[in-house]
C-alpha cells in the first residue's frame, strides 16, 4: 500500500515495517473472524420448525473452538510484541542511539519551530550558538547520509516534532531537553509539523526540514557562522 | 423495603426516586446531549471539508472556535452521552429489574445523584458562554497550555474559575462525583439485593460488566480528581504543579489523566459488550457460549485496563523504557476480548436466528467494533505507533470502537428495552431503516479517515491549508465524503426521534415478555409499576436456558421458573 508517505529517514523503513505485519496479521484475523461471524449467522436463520441446539459451550470439546483460536491469538500478540519492541529499541533507546555526527537544538513555540546550530566552536549548548528562528519559513537544514542528534524542548507548552517521511514524532517538553536522532537518507524538502494542540494556531505551525548533500551542508554551516542568510536570533 | 404508594407529580416526575424513572432521565438527557456533540462534530467537519464556511449560530471556524468544539465534542460524548446512557441509564434501569429487586438499594440516593448530574450539565453549559468561550485545549486537558488558556495571571481568583476551561473542569468533577453516587448504588444493590437463590454466576452478563465498568471507574477516578485539582488550581490560584519554571511537571499530568483514560473507555465499552451478551443469545435461542468464562475473561480485561494507560504516552516524553512494559500489555489484551468475541460468534452457531431490530444493531456492534478491536493493535505497538499517533488513523481507530459501542449497543439496548420501560413496542421497520442509514453514514465518515492518518494527517487542526501533501485532491476527497457521511449519520437519528415518539404514543403493546427471554425484568409487568414486582421473583438457574432439552414445550426458561 502507498498510502505512507515516502521514507527520509533510516528508521521509516523499519517502523513501516511494523506496520505491514501487524497489518497482515491483524487482517488475516478480521477476514476470518468476520467470516465466522457471517457464516454462523447466515447458516443459523430462523427456520419453519427449526430447534436451536443446546450448546453451552462448557466442556473442551465445544469450547475448543475458541480456546485454539485465542492460543493463536496470543501467539500471534507476542510476534507482534517482539517486531514493535526492536523497532521501538532501535530509534528510541538511549544506549541503542548509534555515534552522531551533528548536534542540534530544535525549539517549539507557539506557532514555529527554532533551530540552534553549534556556532564556531563546534560545540552546541555554548555560548557562540546560532539560532534560526524565521517564522514558519524556518528551515531545519540536515545532510543527507550522516546522524544528527536532535535536541528537543519547547519554549511556552507542548508540541510534538513530527515529520511525516521521516515516520516518527516526538513531543516536546518545555523545561526537558529530549535526545533522539535522525540520519536523513534523501535529498528534498519536507515538512515539519507540530501534532501536539498548542494553542488557536496550532493549524498553521508548520516549518521546513530540508535534507542536503554534505557540501551544501558544510556550505550552510559556512554561511551560518558568518551571519549570511540567516536571520539570527533575537532570542 | 420502602412502601410503594401514590406519588405526587413532583416525586414521580421531578425528583423520582423510582430507579425506572431515573433511569430514563439519564438516558434522555443524554440522548441530548449525545445530539449536540453529533452536531458539534458535523460543525467542524464542515469546515474541514469546507473551510470558511459560515456555519449557523457558530459562525466561521478560526483555529480557536474548533479547538473549542472538538474539545467540547469529546467531553460530551464521553461523560454527557456515552456514561449516562450506557452507565447510568442503563444500569438504573437494569440492575434492580434483572436482580429481581424492587428498586435500588437506596433510591434517595439515585435521585441526588441525577440531580448532580444535572448540575453539571449546567456548568458545562456555563462553560460556553464564559468570557472567551469554552475550554480549547483538547478533550485530554494538557498543561502547560490547559493551565494557561484563557487564564490571567494577575487576575483575581473569581475571573480565573469564570472561563470556559476551569468551568469545564469543574463541570466533570461534578460529573464524577454524580457517577460515583450511581456506582455505590449499582454494587450495593448488585451484592445485596439479588433475588432469593439467584448466585452470583446467575446474575445476567450486562450487571457484571455495569459492575465491573463501576469499579474500573472508581479506581480509576480518584489520580484523576486529584490530577483535576491541581489544574484548576494552576488556573485560578496561580500555583505550579505543572509548570517546570516553578519545579512543576507537565508529564505528572497525562499520568494521572491517562491512569483514569483508558479505564474510563472500558466504562463506555464493558456495558455495551453485555448489551451484546444478553442481546444475541436471545434473538439465537441458545446458551451464551462459555458463559461463565466471558464473565471471567471480562474481570481480567478490566483488572489490565489499569496497566496499560502509557500508551496514550509513548512519545510524550516518558522514558522510553516504560513503552515496551506498555506497549505488550495493551497487545496482550487483546486476549480476553478476542475470547469475549470468539464466544459470542460461537453463540450464534447452529441457533435459530431472528433478526429483529435488537439483533441488528448488536450484530453491528459486534461487525464495527472489530475493526476498532484489530486497528487497536496498531496504535498499541509502540513501534508505529510513533509515526501514526496523533493522527487521524487514531481517530479513526476509537470512533471504531466508541460509536459502536455508544451508539450500536446503546441503541441495541434501547431496542431491547424500551419494551419493558413503556409497554410498547418499536417499530420495526423504522427502526431496521434507521439502522441501514446510520451504519452507512457512520462508515463513511469513519473508515476513510483511516488513509488519511497513515499519511500523516494529524489531527486537531482547523484548516490543512498550511500543509502542501495534506492539500491532495485524494486527501480532500476523503475530507468530503468523511464529512457528507458524518450529516448522514447525525440525520438518520431523525428516524430515531420518531420512531421512538410513534412507537411511545401508538407502538404495539408489548405484554410482559415480548422476546421470550429469560431474565428476571421479564417477569414483571410492562412497564413495570413502582416497586417492580407483585410478588418477589425466586431464581432457579442462571440467565441463558435457551433450547434446553430438559424443558419441554418452549425454548426458553425463565429464571424464575422451577
Ligand atoms: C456523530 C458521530 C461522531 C462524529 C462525526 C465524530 C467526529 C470526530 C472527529 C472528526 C474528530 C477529530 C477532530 C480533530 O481531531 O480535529 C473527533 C474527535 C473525537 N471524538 Fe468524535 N465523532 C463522533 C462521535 C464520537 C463519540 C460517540 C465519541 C465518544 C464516546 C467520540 C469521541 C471523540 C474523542 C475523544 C475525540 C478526540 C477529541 C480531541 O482531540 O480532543 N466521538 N470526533
Ligand atoms: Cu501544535
Ligand atoms: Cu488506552
Amino acid at each position: 500500500m502507498s498510502f505512507l508517505p515516502e521514507a527520509y529517514s533510516s528508521v521509516a523503513a523499519d517502523i513501516y515495517g511494523v506496520f505491514y505485519l501487524i497489518f497482515y496479521i491483524v487482517g488475516i484475523w478480521f477476514v476470518v473472524t468476520l467470516g465466522a461471524l457471517f457464516y454462523g449467522v447466515f447458516t443459523s436463520l430462523k427456520k419453519q420448525g427449526g430447534k436451536a441446539q443446546y450448546i453451552t459451550g462448557d466442556d473442551w470439546a465445544q469450547s475448543k473452538w475458541i480456546w485454539i483460536p485465542l492460543i493463536l491469538v496470543f501467539m500471534c500478540d507476542l510476534l507482534i510484541d517482539v517486531k514493535t519492541a526492536n523497532v521501538w529499541t532501535k530509534v528510541e533507546i538511549a544506549e541503542k542511539m548509534p555515534q552522531n555526527d551533528y548536534d542540534v537544538k530544535i525549539v517549539g513555540r507557539q506557532f514555529q519551530w527554532e533551530f540552534t546550530y553549534p556556532g564556531p566552536d563546534g560545540k552546541l549548548f555554548t555560548e557562540d550558538d546560532i539560532q534560526i528562528a524565521d517564522g514558519n519559513d524556518g528551515e531545519l537544514v540536515l545532510p543527507v547520509g550522516k546522524i544528527t542528534k536532535l535536541h528537543l524542548t519547547a519554549a511556552d507548552v507542548l508540541h510534538s516534532f513530527f515529520v511525516r517521511e521521516f515516520g516518527f514524532k516526538q513531543d516536546v517538553i518545555p523545561g526537558r531537553i529530549l535526545t533522539r536522532w535522525v540520519e536523513p537518507i534523501k535529498e528534498g524538502r519536507i515538512e515539519l509539523t507540530c501534532a501536539e494542540i498548542c494553542g488557536p494556531n496550532h493549524g498553521t505551525m508548520r516549518n521546513w526540514v530540508k535534507v542536503v548533500s554534505q557540501e551544501e551542508f558544510n556550505s550552510f554551516i559556512k554561511n551560518l557562522n558568518s551571519g549570511k542568510k540567516v536571520a539570527m536570533a533575537t532570542k | 423495603m420502602s412502601a410503594h404508594h401514590e406519588q405526587s407529580f413532583i416525586s414521580k416526575y421531578v425528583f423520582s426516586i423510582d430507579h425506572k424513572y431515573i433511569a430514563k432521565q439519564y438516558t434522555v438527557t443524554g440522548m441530548i446531549f449525545a445530539f449536540i456533540g453529533g452536531l458539534f462534530a458535523v460543525a467542524f467537519r464542515t469546515q474541514l471539508a469546507w473551510p470558511g464556511t459560515n456555519i449557523p449560530f457558530i459562525g466561521v471556524l478560526d483555529g480557536m472556535k474548533y479547538n473549542m468544539l472538538v474539545t467540547n465534542h469529546a467531553m460530551i460524548m464521553f461523560f454527557w452521552a456515552g456514561m449516562p446512557i450506557l452507565l447510568a441509564g442503563l444500569g438504573n434501569f437494569v440492575i434492580p429489574l434483572m436482580l429481581g429487586a424492587d428498586d435500588m438499594a437506596f433510591p434517595k440516593l439515585n435521585m441526588l445523584s441525577y440531580w448532580i448530574f444535572f448540575v453539571s450539565a449546567v456548568l458545562l453549559i456555563l462553560s460556553f458562554m464564559a468570557p472567551g468561550g469554552g475550554a480549547a485545549g483538547g478533550w485530554t486537558m494538557y498543561p502547560p497550555l490547559n493551565a494557561q488558556q484563557g487564564v490571567d495571571p494577575d487576575a483575581n481568583f473569581l475571573v480565573n474559575l469564570w472561563t470556559g476551561g476551569s468551568l469545564l473542569i469543574l463541570a466533570v468533577a461534578v460529573e464524577f462525583a454524580s457517577m460515583l453516587l450511581g456506582g455505590i448504588n449499582f454494587l450495593v444493590t448488585s451484592l445485596n439485593m439479588r433475588a432469593k437463590g439467584m448466585k452470583l454466576m446467575d446474575v445476567p452478563a450486562v450487571v457484571w460488566m455495569i459492575n465491573l465498568a463501576t469499579v474500573d471507574f472508581m479506581f480509576s477516578v480518584g489520580p484523576l480528581i486529584s490530577g483535576a485539582v491541581m489544574l484548576l488550581f494552576d488556573r485560578i490560584f496561580n500555583t505550579g504543579f505543572y509548570d517546570p519554571a516553578r519545579g512543576g511537571d507537565p508529564i505528572l499530568f497525562q499520568h494521572l489523566f491517562w491512569f483514569f483514560g483508558h479505564p474510563e473507555v472500558y466504562v463506555v465499552l464493558l456495558p455495551a459488550i453485555g448489551i451484546v451478551a444478553e442481546i444475541v443469545p436471545t434473538f439465537s435461542r441458545k446458551p451464551l457460549f462459555a458463559s461463565r468464562w466471558i464473565i471471567i475473561m471480562a474481570t481480567a480485561s478490566a483488572f489490565i485496563a489499569f496497566i496499560v494507560w502509557a500508551h496514550h504516552q509513548f512519545v510524550a516524553g516518558i522514558d522510553p523504557r516504560m513503552a515496551e512494559f506498555f506497549s505488550i500489555t495493551t497487545i496482550i489484551i487483546s486476549v480476553p476480548f478476542a475470547f469475549i468475541f470468539f464466544a459470542v460468534i460461537a453463540t450464534m452457531f447452529k441457533g435459530q436466528i431472528e433478526v429483529k431490530t435488537p439483533m441488528l444493531w448488536a450484530l453491528g456492534f459486534l461487525v464495527f467494533f472489530l475493526v476498532g478491536g484489530v486497528t487497536g493493535i496498531f496504535n498499541g505497538s509502540a513501534g508505529l505507533d510513533m509515526y501514526i499517533h496523533d493522527t487521524y488513523f487514531v481517530i479513526a481507530h476509537f470512533h471504531y470502537t466508541l460509536i459502536p459501542a455508544v451508539f450500536f449497543a446503546g441503541l441495541a439496548a434501547l431496542h431491547f428495552w424500551f419494551p419493558k420501560a413503556t409497554g410498547r413496542m418499536m417499530n420495526e421497520t423504522l427502526g431496521k431503516l434507521h439502522f441501514w442509514i446510520t451504519s452507512i453514514g457512520f462508515n463513511m465518515f469513519a473508515f476513510p479517515l483511516f488513509f488519511s492518518g497513515l499519511y500523516g494527517e494529524h489531527r486537531r487542526i482547523f484548516n490543512y491549508s498550511s500543509y502542501q501533501p495534506m492539500m491532495a485532491d485524494w486527501i480532500i476527497n476523503i475530507r468530503h465524503v468523511a464529512t457528507i457521511g458524518a450529516m448522514i449519520l447525525a440525520a438518520a437519528q431523525v428516524l430515531l426521534f420518531i420512531n421512538i415518539i410513534l412507537s411511545a404514543t401508538s407502538g404495539e403493546k408489548a405484554g410482559k415478555n415480548p422476546w421470550k427471554c429469560n431474565t428476571l425484568e421479564w417477569v414483571a409487568d410492562s412497564p413495570p409499576p413502582h416497586g417492580n414486582f407483585a410478588t418477589p421473583p425466586s431464581c432457579y438457574r442462571g440467565p441463558y436456558e435457551y433450547s434446553n432439552p430438559k424443558r419441554s414445550g418452549s425454548d426458553f426458561w425463565p429464571q424464575n421458573e422451577q
